[in-house]
């Protein structure tokens, strides 16, 4: 137990020194808020020439502010995946007694980190800039709420990258789960404006709950009131984390097999 | 070398890779790659696998190191079956494949050694004293602070054999580990490999260069096709060709339609071509050279030929013999 732990923490820092090896940290910060701020200034307006009452600037902006959590979340743990086949460090991993479960579980955290902290910009940024009203919100509610979808995002991330032990497919994943956030998630307009037959897969993504919760929060809701998205959110995560290091095994498996670990 | 007692058994160790899974087009065809293939390796020996590229030898290594699961066949490193026993194995072997990837490259060399221990679970303190070591063995205590980009191909294979190092195996593979690399590094590599051996690590390496493994192997077998053509001593494996002579002919237009005619003539075992500037030389594994030269002559008329010699069969030859010849 006390040895996984080593592992996630070394696999964490790696994490860390490669991203602060390549950016300084005023670049970073500079990445952080255009993370943060242009996708949530375009589709604010986008809205605003819709004139849509029910998805007005505010509602986008909240959406938007709250799904930028999916970059380091999903995106950045998905990444992480092809990148390391890429390089070639997979296959030496793979040959050590570390599990490779655990050493996503580091980039995980080190991800969770990232993304806490883009989410929390970019809902001041829509807070200053697009009118959301956060004056109602109970800081340690919002903070629950962040944190428990950080948790499951990075799972529903682990078990795309997942994928990533066998595939190259990983990436191509990753991007397109980033852009069903934005269509699914309940981010720029409300689920019910989508296709009924297209409704249901909203529910499969943590983000949608998440999304949901923020809003409520924002308009004065506390713990209680969003105590049954954050079960769901904690249970989708629970599961999310299991199915990911079962598909890391099989992946495993079937890359040991196939040969296939030196393919990038 | 000393006991005999066996650390690496391979025996029947087959690898077909499955075809490749494609959406779209042919799914290409299954590979038989390693075809029941048998050896031992003593505990403290260097044992080399010698052969040409698509031999063979990357996989049996992978096989051997729990990185590629065998097909059929059965082995076992240091007591334990690669399959099965491969999370308790992993931490007292290594392996270390040539060429750059494999490192983390924004990171530095102690940054990628320091993560590497922390794989293999070394405590702390000992992890320190043990990468400070292994720096200092492998000449990067000055660079060891620089980040891995800035590393020279050199540089990068030696940080490799100290990440092959953190858990202090006592069985290491090494594929190809000199490839690509210039004379000088080269040389200081084979010095660090028959250091480690002197240490007592059991090495088993791969490689292509003849002259490689005649100088670090106690023991070898030679594989081509995925099967072992021969196996013993290098000494051993010059005896192939004791009872041989050589022709050695050099010609301007000699191809492979040549090779095979050559090879094709009574008495010869084994035909290579050497492709130089502007003319090519074949060397002719024969039992009675002199004798077959008027014919080799009459054959290759109208090739242009500049001259026919007898020589001396060397290690080179014998190589050739017994990956291509009869
Ligand atoms: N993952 C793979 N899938 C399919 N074929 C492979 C794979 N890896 C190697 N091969 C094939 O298997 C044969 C042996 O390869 P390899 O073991 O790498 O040889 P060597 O290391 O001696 O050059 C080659 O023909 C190679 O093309
Ligand atoms: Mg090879």
């Amino acid at each position: 137990m006390m040895r996984n732990v080593t592992g996630i923490k070394a696999s964490a820092l790696v994490a860390m020194r490669s991203q602060f090896a390549v950016v300084g940290p005023v670049l970073w910060l500079i990445q952080i808020f255009s993370t943060a701020l242009f996708q949530m200034w375009f589709f604010v307006l986008v809205s605003d020439f819709a004139g849509d009452p029910a998805a007005g600037p505010a509602y986008v902006a909240l959406g938007n502010a709250v799904s930028s959590l999916t970059y380091a979340a999903v995106y950045g743990v998905t990444m992480a995946a092809g990148s390391e086949k890429h390089i070639g460090t997979m296959a030496s991993i793979l040959g050590t007694p570390t599990r490779m479960y655990y050493v996503f579980l580091g980039k995980g955290a080190y991800q969770s980190v990232i993304g806490l902290f883009t989410v929390t910009v970019s809902l001041l940024l829509s807070s200053w800039l697009f009118g959301v009203d956060l004056s109602g919100a109970d800081p340690l509610t919002l903070a629950t709420v962040l944190v428990v979808t950080c948790f499951a995002m990075v799972g529903f991330g682990m078990v795309i990258g997942s994928v990533g032990v066998y595939l190259r497919s990983s990436m191509v994943l990753g991007s397109i789960v980033l852009y069903l956030g934005l269509l699914l998630c309940g981010v720029n307009f409300p689920i019910a404006y989508l296709p009924g037959w297209l409704q249901p897969a909203s529910y499969a993504f943590p983000l949608t709950y998440g999304v949901e919760a923020v809003r409520r929060v924002a308009m004065g809701a506390g713990l209680a009131d969003v105590s049954h998205l954050l079960i769901v959110m904690l249970a989708m995560g629970a599961a999310f984390y299991v199915l990911a290091y079962l598909l890391f095994e099989v992946f495993e498996r079937l890359a040991l097999r196939r040969g296939s670990l030196d393919m990038f | 070398m000393s006991d005999g007692e066996a650390v690496i058994e391979a025996e029947g160790l087959t690898k077909v890779y499955p075809a490749a899974f494609r959406l779209f087009g042919d799914g290409g065809r299954e590979k038989l790659a390693v075809d029941n293939v048998t050896f031992n390796v003593r505990r403290g020996e260097i044992f080399g696998l010698l052969g040409p590229n698509g031999a063979g030898k990357t996989t049996t290594v992978k096989m051997l190191s729990t990185l590629l699961i065998p097909t059929s066949g059965k082995a076992t490193v240091l007591g334990l079956d690669v399959v099965r026993d491969a999370g308790k194995l992993r931490s007292r072997i290594n392996l270390v494949s040539g060429g750059e990837r494999g490192l983390y490259f924004r990171l530095t060399g102690r940054q990628n050694l320091e993560f590497f221990s922390d794989m293999y679970h070394v405590p702390r303190e000992e992890k320190r004293r043990r990468i400070t070591n292994l720096l200092e063995i492998v000449g990067l205590t000055e660079a060891a602070d620089v980040r891995v980009e800035e590393y020279s191909r050199g540089m990068k294979q030696r940080l490799h054999l100290a990440r092959g190092l953190v858990n202090e195996p006592e069985v290491l593979f090494l594929d190809e580990p000199t490839l690509g690399l210039d004379p000088e590094i080269s040389r200081e590599t084979r010095a660090l490999i028959r250091h480690l051996s002197e240490e007592g690590v059991t090495i088993l390496l791969t490689t292509h260069y003849m002259f490689e493994a005649d100088e670090l192997c106690d023991r070898l077998a030679i594989i081509s096709e995925g099967r072992i053509k021969a196996l013993g001593s290098p000494y051993s494996m010059k005896e192939a060709v004791r009872n041989d002579s050589i022709i050695e002919v050099e010609a301007r237009e000699l191809g492979e339609a040549q090779r095979r005619e050559l090879a094709d003539l009574p008495g010869v075992s084994a035909v290579s071509v050497e492709h130089l500037e502007g003319r090519q030389r074949a060397r002719i594994v024969v039992a009675n050279a002199p004798g077959l030269i008027p014919t080799v002559a009459a054959m290759l008329e109208s090739r242009r030929v500049i001259s026919i010699r007898v020589d001396q069969p060397t290690l080179e030859d014998a190589y050739i013999k017994l990956v291509n010849g009869r």
